[in-house]
């Protein structure tokens, strides 16, 4: 009896271990790395960022991939429009033959989610209604659509200069 | 106790295998549509009711037991108008077992999340540029395009004109946002306005969000204008004719919107006077049309639990998404079953639906096929007489005016 139970598990290990090796090691390899970089990456919330807005650049994603560039949110920080547990994105951009890319944080972007602005019924920005994003450090990841190759880094919100 | 060690032998097979009875499959069946809308940003106003709707309309067959069994999964998600949003949002979903079709509310939005359409085989829908008639691809316009909906209007501005006892014919002016959107009818119209030898007038373009118009209608006033097309979205084309009427240009002028021109239930509310005898073009029914509908009233009544004083010309655009996607999905189901169901099958079913009256009469017949990407060629006149929206015309045959453009 003891045999038999001795048998049984060890074909059981063998299974089990094939199973890890056929079916999961893909899991086990390192992805690729690709890099971010946020200019600047350190701003303060104010008109300036319309003319001069954040310019996001990266490499090491795929070729001629669509790049997603999102803001982790903190505990307790919002954003108008996106749910709890969701990503705020700040951009996108799609990469050359060699996988990197570079491209300006966009001016609606800008509003809806750095400003967090309202919107008049004139399609117009309501800054009246606008709750800009808290200071602090938040991290930004930059995902390739076709790889999942993934790109961090930091933004830095500083507070407005005092008065 | 042989038993029990066949039984920790299959367990181990199962598990070495990967054959664990997927919890899925027990669930009920469904179909997504990811709605990449607008609720709070700057198209809201128009947006954001005609997803309300398109929500509420497959609450109601939900309810009913679905399509054929298969219930529809809506995913409504507010991209401010935002392109970075939206992809980001798609990138949420994309991999979201049964994802057949997502609703990008704006052509940018639309052209930038092509190239993952094209990539993950499902389908989307997207407002009226040509260009998607033109370079036929997995994208479906969601109305008639901006170019014919223009070119049956210079017709209806023709008979217009010959039925007034007018010699010639009429002199044309446009006005619209500055943005892509608003140059789009020109794109084929303007080369349509040529072929039937009528005087169109350089366009006039304004900044989306602009306070007066003054300017430009005043420009085109000047340059003879008999009629005026207006494009934008409705409070703007309200605005414009508000402007037109202060200046006293509406005694001469006749003034013609796009689709998303005046509402019931916002311009034609707020403004009532001065849009008296403007007319609207449209490919979704409007105003009295609306109120009469027995399904989107229903719906309304019903699901968005709302006074019908309050029923917006957006309903019946929510309501086409609706069903359209219903209508696929039906189809696709009757051809591949459910378990074959993909982006695939959809693409290949929504071409289908050609000669079908999809929405019970609140656009055209569909025009979806192999060789079309319109949702329907048929346009529809109505006029804004005592504060109310009426037709003036039954669903008449829009010209082909993308083909006349080199796109």
């Amino acid at each position: 009896m003891i045999g038999y139970r001795w048998n049984a598990l060890r074909v059981f290990l063998a299974l089990a271990f094939a199973a890890v090796v056929f079916g999961g090691c893909a899991a086990f390899q390192p992805a690729p790395k690709a890099s971010l970089t946020l200019t600047p990456d350190q701003v303060v919330i104010s008109p300036a960022l319309l003319k001069e807005p954040i310019v996001f650049s990266g490499s090491g994603f795929g070729a001629k991939e669509i790049v997603v560039v999102e803001m982790l949110l903190p505990k307790g920080v919002t954003v108008k429009g996106v749910s709890a547990g969701e990503n705020a994105a700040l951009g996108n951009g799609t990469t050359d033959e060699k996988g990197d890319f570079q491209a300006k944080m966009g001016a609606m972007t800008t509003l809806n989610t750095l400003f967090q602005v309202g919107w008049t019924p004139l399609i117009k920005p309501d800054f009246k209604q606008a709750k800009p994003l808290p200071p602090g450090t938040y991290e930004v990841i930059a995902t390739g659509m076709n790889t999942d190759r993934v790109g961090k880094a930091k933004l830095t919100i500083l507070p407005p200069p005092k008065k | 106790m042989k038993k029990r060690m066949a039984l920790v032998l299959i367990a181990g097979l199962f598990l070495a295998l990967g054959v664990v009875p997927n919890p899925a499959s027990c669930k009920e069946k469904t179909a997504m549509f990811l709605d990449l809308t607008d609720l709070t940003g700057a198209i809201a106003g128009l947006a954001g009711k005609a997803s309300e709707v398109c929500k509420a309309t497959f609450d109601y067959y939900n309810e009913q037991g679905g399509i054929d069994g298969v219930k529809v999964k809506y995913i409504g998600v507010d991209t401010r108008y935002d392109v970075a949003r939206a992809l980001s949002a798609y990138k949420r979903y994309r991999k979201t077992p049964k994802f057949l079709l997502t609703n990008t509310i704006g052509t940018g939005i639309g052209k930038a999340i092509y190239p993952l359409i094209e990539r993950d085989r499902v389908t989307n829908y997207t407002p009226g540029d040509g260009e998607f008639q033109a370079r036929l691809s997995r994208t479906f316009i969601y109305s008639t395009p901006y170019q014919d909906g223009f070119a049956a209007s210079l017709d209806w501005m023709v008979d217009d004109w010959k039925k007034k006892g007018k010699p010639g014919t009429p002199v044309i002016g446009f006005m619209s946002w500055d943005n892509p959107y608003g140059r789009e009818p020109f794109r084929g119209g303007k080369e349509y306005a040529q072929k039937i030898g009528v005087n169109l007038l350089d366009a006039e373009l304004f900044p989306p969000g602009s306070l007066k118009h003054d300017v430009w209608l005043n420009r085109l006033a000047q340059k003879g204008a008999n009629y005026i097309y207006v494009c934008g979205v409705d409070p703007t084309q309200t605005n414009v004719i508000r402007d037109a009427h202060a200046l006293g240009l509406t005694k001469n002028i006749q003034f013609v919107s796009d689709y998303w021109g005046p509402d019931q239930a916002v311009g034609v509310k707020s403004h009532p006077d001065a849009l008296e005898g403007s007319v609207v073009v449209s490919c979704f029914i409007r105003g009295e049309d609306t109120n009469k509908h027995p399904l989107i009233t229903k719906i309304w009544k019903e699901y968005m639990k709302q006074p019908l004083d309050e029923l917006r010309g957006s309903a019946s655009i929510g309501f086409s998404w609706a069903m359209h996607f219903v209508a696929g999905l039906r189809v696709a189901l009757k051809d591949v079953g459910y378990e074959k169901l993909d982006g695939d099958a959809m693409y290949q079913a929504l071409q289908k639906l050609k000669g079908v009256d999809v929405t019970q009469g609140a656009t055209g017949i569909c025009d979806y096929s192999p060789t079309s990407r319109r949702m329907t060629r048929y346009v529809k006149f109505y006029q804004i007489t005592g504060g109310k929206v009426f037709p003036i015309t039954d669903w008449r045959m829009a010209p082909d005016a993308v083909s006349l453009h080199k796109f």
